[in-house]
């Protein structure tokens, strides 16, 4: 795999064939989105620290988990005490959207040893996951298009944890009369807002929230979980009856 | 403090469990594991069903009991909170808005 070495590192963004120029050109191609991560890492740390943990937890619990809507999700459900195996639950049905992300990526780095693949896993998010389709929609068959994903993977992660850290940090200072659990509510909708893009997103969430509503005085914050599968079913279900009528 | 000791270790370890299975799973186990194109579908609505089942009873639900008043100050700052959301599509903006409304009620109101 030997090419002409380019003459300038930044012709390198487009053609780069050595597993350093494809990291880097993963690296710059994050940098438009970071104007989303670096307040959505905030959010997150802002809120955790609000949720009563302590900031070594809060800490602890951002690099560890590293997955921002789940975070947030479960904060609420944690402050509550609710058992162990409903939280986690309710992260993966949040995380459920990187199964789809996993099961896309997934011929691209079929051929890397486990433990690339791994070290991949943990760098799936929503920005470099649609970076990545981006890039390989013009050559799937790019043999350093994993270097590209790494590259782009590490800044967000560092870029997002270190936004989080900051975040976490400026929740110790916030008084309690601010309210500041009630930004957790409002963090949730606002990352909920551009998950609905079509009716049965629309169907998904009413018919979850509805249900989770009539079902809040069950046990063991089960409405939520009963919600969370009614809206799924819901959605897809809208989703069937819709392209129906358009076929 | 419920958000210390064991129990809270607990939730972060096993997020972290979770959340390492769901993104490295497929990429992992795709030679061996096939996700039926109806699964992958129906997936796609998982986060706006998850997320609507969380925040709808925090919302509505005030003392106790649904309370779809003018006094259910949380249920009025959220749905600004998320008129602005979907308005601007913008996370920041949402929150300071839904604060904003939150305290400014509880001024009037209180």
């Amino acid at each position: 795999m030997s090419t002409a070495p380019k003459t300038h590192a930044a012709s390198a963004f487009d053609s780069s064939d050595t597993p350093r120029a494809a990291w880097f050109a993963g690296a710059k191609a994050v940098a438009p989105f970071l104007a989303g991560t670096i307040p959505f890492g905030m959010v997150t740390g802002i809120a955790t620290k609000a949720a009563g943990l302590s900031a070594e937890a809060a800490a602890a619990m951002t690099i560890m988990v590293f997955a921002g809507t789940a975070q947030i999700a479960a904060l609420p459900l944690l402050a509550a005490g609710a058992p162990v195996l409903v939280i986690l639950l309710t992260a993966f049905i949040v995380n459920l959207r990187f199964v789809i992300y996993s099961a896309t990526l997934a011929p691209y780095f079929r051929h890397l040893p486990a433990r690339w693949k791994l070290l991949a896993g943990y760098f799936v998010t929503d920005t470099s996951f649609a970076i990545f389709m981006r890039r390989v929609a013009d050559k799937p068959d790019w043999p350093q298009r994993h270097w590209f994903f790494i590259g782009s993977g590490m800044v967000i992660a560092s870029v997002w944890c270190l936004s989080a850290l900051a975040g976490i940090a400026a929740g110790t200072r916030v008084p309690p009369a601010w309210r500041l659990e009630f930004a957790t509510t409002l963090a949730i909708l606002a990352l909920m807002a551009p998950v609905i893009r079509s009716r049965g997103e629309f169907a998904a969430a009413v018919i979850g929230g509805g249900v989770a509503l009539a079902g809040a005085d069950l046990p063991m914050k089960l409405g939520l979980v009963l919600g969370a599968v009614a809206g799924i079913a819901g959605g897809a279900l809208t989703d069937r009856i819709m392209n129906r009528e358009v076929r | 403090m419920i958000t210390q000791g064991w129990y809270l270790w607990l939730v972060v370890a096993g997020m972290a469990l979770v959340t390492i299975v769901s993104r490295a799973g497929m990429i992992l186990l795709s030679d061996h594991v096939k996700l039926p194109p109806a699964v992958q579908g129906a997936l796609r609505y998982a986060p706006a069903a998850a997320l609507a089942a969380i925040t709808v009873p925090e919302l509505f639900v005030n003392a106790g009991q649904i309370d779809i008043s003018i006094h259910n100050v949380k249920l009025i700052a959220g749905i600004a909170g998320f008129a602005i959301a979907m308005r601007w599509r913008s996370t920041v903006p949402a929150i300071v808005g839904g604060m904003l409304v939150l305290h400014g009620l509880e001024r009037v109101l209180g």
